[in-house]
């Protein structure tokens, strides 16, 4: 585009010059993202037609051609199975826990640890807080067991000092949840805390001086300065995250939860696990994900406008 | 299912030799036609192969290749990963030629949907394998929907029928050396070991999927003819054994039993891990089928080492049991679930059902029960004596049980007590002997369990996870107090109302199949 500015041969015709310099660089930048674009496509919305078997009695030796089909048949089945609303109540629960407090713990530790002085000290912290991240949730779940049990456990051996009597946390269905979001909190808010890190150090330090020369202290420091800078990351992460509610991971549900505490500790994925995996349920368990990914795409648009109404920051 | 068989001779032998070459003999088919190659899907049954074994070239399987004139590639995941892995072949709807898998109802199911060829055509012009797969037998393996997809692998050598197996050095150590005769007489036996031996964990259980009621956590319910997942019929009707006052009566013992410290405190948390740790420590007795019992050639049950012998029926039945039959066992299929299967997308059936016969040939029931003679065994007057440490006694040669598919795992039996008598006490042998011929009695005179033949509905099989969950939660909580026993009758009316279909769907099943099952031996219909 400069080139075509400065060009004095073609100051007649500069304006196609430069639409056609335009399209050049845009060319060359569609180029660039094409192959991303393509994997989206392949990866993304290819596999979509999938969501046909939840209207069949899907067979994979007949496939999607020959198997029958059942129309609502199997979203039926599951919006009128009282299993299915426990389950989907107990996602909810959780997940808004989650949202509560394990969304805002990196949050505040990002805030807090930005705020120590010393930046070995800063760093140490950093890295110690990121490695439970790195433990798989079986490793999680032994040691919430072991830390948690009634005989061996040192949370009862501590609790035994003050003559209280030992609790078995792991099959109490009032601690279970407490427990489960505590445990998420635990191996991930060093890890999730990490863009929040980025973005802190990314905020112009001039911003901090001049609130100094204005006598803000640390505390008002932190809260006109790092936590607005902070807050277009924290509204996108909401975002995604508000996308995700109707879904739970499966893995440190599974591992954690035990026959006692199963009414509060069943998820949708729990479920299609037992329906679908263990049951060979196609259909049903892609009906489930249908309808999941349905309500969490309704709830993230909802979320994206909202956002940009009260706060005028959004994903789109 | 075969890995504590497994556990037990890895863990008793001391026996370490070579992989034997089994002896080549007749019987070979195929031979003037071209070598192909053959692809087959396989569990391991939970017997793994040592170090260094190939599945797919190993002697054993090298003798199905030679029957059949192939080369195999196989595919042979753990039995811990078998039905993921299943699952996930079935969903790719990508077959090799031939399957065995344990997964019967599923197999069925996308056999009726084209996964699997009807094999009766093959299996009436096979001698070979009708000497080990009676007709009988096939009939029993036929699908609902009257194919013949499985070559299923019979059960008729086994000790039918399961009991409590207890520990038999304890118990004569605590009880004046005789067996309890009495509920009350084991609970008494229970107090006085822990009182002697504080340490012990007598009771416990770990949980298994929606199952958290497991073995040594069973033999009250057992006494009272009311094991938990199960179905009884009492008057013409099937009805779950958690609704029966028989259940509440052993739930109310168990929940003393948990108050006094008998049975382990974190029972409905355990993983196998822990539970096995705790099985160190005393545990008394569990429920468990005759089959896993039969002896062998370690001298003592191992881990910990211990006389393990089934205990006698009680003398005198609990009050609450409505009739002593219901604590009584019954007769196995003469199949199991285990089955070879030929895949619709196999270019060469042929060539696939020669594959299956080589697994029934004799040179591979000879190679995998007896092995080579002079090194695994030798012959004296006539008969076939094992040679200690070797043979299936051998930890090098022991997963070969597991390529007993058509011949049955319980094949074993003549060679183990072959071996067995070598090296256990004649009268611990005995005794051992004499508990399996009890249950086997016990089991013919109450004929055929009803659950081998049930059909339930696709909505019944939705359920039935979701039941034993309900099953399991509430018996805990019971049990751990947090709910009181009137809250139980209240769970126990909750699940007649949300999974009382279950049992009327197996109610109606009986009453429109009573002449075919009876014929079958299923005598518990007119119970």
């Amino acid at each position: 585009m400069h080139a075509s500015k400065i060009d004095g041969a073609s100051a007649g015709k500069p304006r196609r010059r430069k639409r056609r310099g335009s399209y050049k660089t845009q060319f060359a930048l569609y180029t660039l993202i094409a192959p991303v674009l393509l994997l989206i496509f392949i990866f993304n919305y290819i596999p979509m037609y999938g969501i046909l078997i939840s209207f069949q009695d899907f067979s994979p030796f007949r496939g999607v051609g020959g198997s029958p089909w059942v129309g609502f048949k199997h979203i039926a089945y599951f919006l009128g199975d009282e299993a299915f609303w426990q389950v989907m109540r107990n996602t909810l629960i959780i997940n808004f826990y989650d949202l509560l407090f394990g969304f805002t713990a990196p949050i505040v530790f990002a805030l807090l640890a930005n705020e120590l002085i010393g930046s070995r000290i800063k760093r140490l912290v950093q890295t110690i807080s990121y490695l439970p991240h790195f433990l798989s949730w079986i490793v999680v779940s032994g040691f919430f067991y072991q830390m948690l049990s009634p005989t061996e456990g040192i949370v009862n051996a501590v609790l035994g000092w003050f003559q209280i009597e030992p609790q078995y946390f792991m099959v109490n269905k009032e601690w279970f949840r407490a427990i489960l979001v505590s445990s998420g909190i635990w191996k991930e808010v060093g890890w999730s805390a990490i863009l929040y890190f980025a973005v802190i150090a990314g905020i112009d330090s001039s911003l901090y001086e001049a609130t100094m020369i204005d006598g803000a202290g640390r505390f008002r420091q932190m809260l006109h300065v790092t936590l607005p800078g902070m807050l277009p990351m924290i509204i996108l992460l909401l975002l995604l995250k508000l996308s995700t509610i109707f879904a739970i991971g499966f893995e440190r549900i599974f591992v954690m939860q035990n026959p006692l505490v199963l009414d509060v500790s069943d998820v949708i994925s729990t479920y299609v696990y037992r329906v679908g995996l263990l049951g060979s349920q196609y259909s049903l368990t892609t009906a489930i994900g249908f309808i999941q990914s349905i309500l969490g795409f309704v709830l993230l648009v909802s979320a994206n406008r909202l956002s940009k109404r009260l706060v005028g920051m959004g994903l789109y | 299912m075969l890995v504590a068989l497994c556990v037990a001779a890895t863990a008793c032998t001391n026996g370490v030799g070579n992989v034997a070459e089994p002896s080549s003999g007749e019987g070979q088919a195929a031979t003037n036609e071209e070598r192909k190659q053959i692809s087959m899907f396989m569990g391991d049954s939970g017997l793994p192969y040592p170090d260094g074994v190939d599945p797919a070239d190993n002697p054993y399987i090298r003798l199905v290749e030679d029957y059949a004139n192939v080369d195999l590639s196989m595919e042979v995941p753990s039995a811990q990963d078998i039905q993921t892995k299943f699952n996930l072949m079935m969903s790719s709807a990508k077959l090799p030629d031939v399957v065995h898998t344990w997964y019967s109802e599923e197999a069925e199911r996308n056999a009726d949907n084209g996964a699997f060829i009807d094999l009766k055509s093959y299996y009436d012009n096979s001698p070979v394998v009708q000497k080990w797969v009676t007709p009988e037998m096939m009939e029993l393996a036929k699908s609902k929907s009257g194919h013949y997809y499985r070559i299923p692998m019979p059960a008729v050598a086994a000790p039918q029928g399961k009991g409590v197996i207890a520990r038999y050095d304890l118990v004569m150590k605590y009880n004046d050396g005789q067996w309890p005769a009495t509920v009350d007489e084991w609970l008494s036996l229970l107090r006085k070991i822990k009182q002697a031996e504080p340490e012990s964990v007598l009771m416990s259980s770990y949980v298994e999927g929606d199952i958290g009621l497991t073995f040594t956590f069973l033999p009250f319910f057992y006494w009272h003819g009311a094991l938990p997942y199960t179905n009884r019929v009492q008057g013409g009707e099937v009805v779950s054994t958690f609704t029966l006052p028989e259940y509440k009566a052993t739930v109310e013992i168990m929940k003393q039993l948990y108050d006094e410290g008998i049975l382990d405190k974190e029972f409905a948390t355990n993983d196998q891990a822990k539970y096995g740790a705790n099985f160190q420590k005393n545990m008394l007795f569990m429920v468990n089928s005759a089959n896993q019992y039969i002896p062998n050639n370690s001298p003592k049950f191992p881990s910990p080492e211990a006389e393990w012998q089934f205990a006698p029926a009680l003398a005198s039945y609990p009050d609450a049991l409505k009739d002593n039959k219901y604590a009584q066992t019954k007769q196995q299929l003469p199949i199991t679930a285990h089955g070879l299967y030929i895949s619709s997308q196999s270019k060469d059936p042929d060539r696939a059902w020669k594959v299956i016969e080589g697994f029934a040939s004799q040179e591979l029931y000879d190679a995998i029960f007896w092995g080579k003679e002079g090194e695994d065994y030798n012959v004296v007057d006539g008969n076939k004596l094992p040679i200690e440490g070797q043979g299936l006694a051998n930890p090098d040669k022991y997963y070969s049980l597991h390529l007993a598919l058509l011949f049955g795992f319980d094949q074993r039996k003549e060679a183990s007590i072959a071996a067995a008598s070598q090296v256990l006490a004649p009268e611990e042998l005995q005794r051992r002997l004499d508990g399996l011929a009890a249950l086997d009695q016990e089991a013919a005179a109450n004929g055929m369990d009803l659950t081998n033949f049930l059909e339930p509905s696709d909505e019944a099989l939705l359920k039935m996870p979701e039941a034993n969950k309900f099953i399991t939660q509430t018996t805990v909580e019971a049990i751990m107090g947090a709910i009181t026993m009137e809250q139980f009758d209240e769970k126990v009316n909750e699940f007649k109302s949300k999974y009382g279909f279950i049992q009327d769907e197996m109610t109606q099943f009986v009453e429109e199949n009573k002449d075919r099952l009876r014929a079958l031996g299923v005598k518990e219909i007119d119970w």
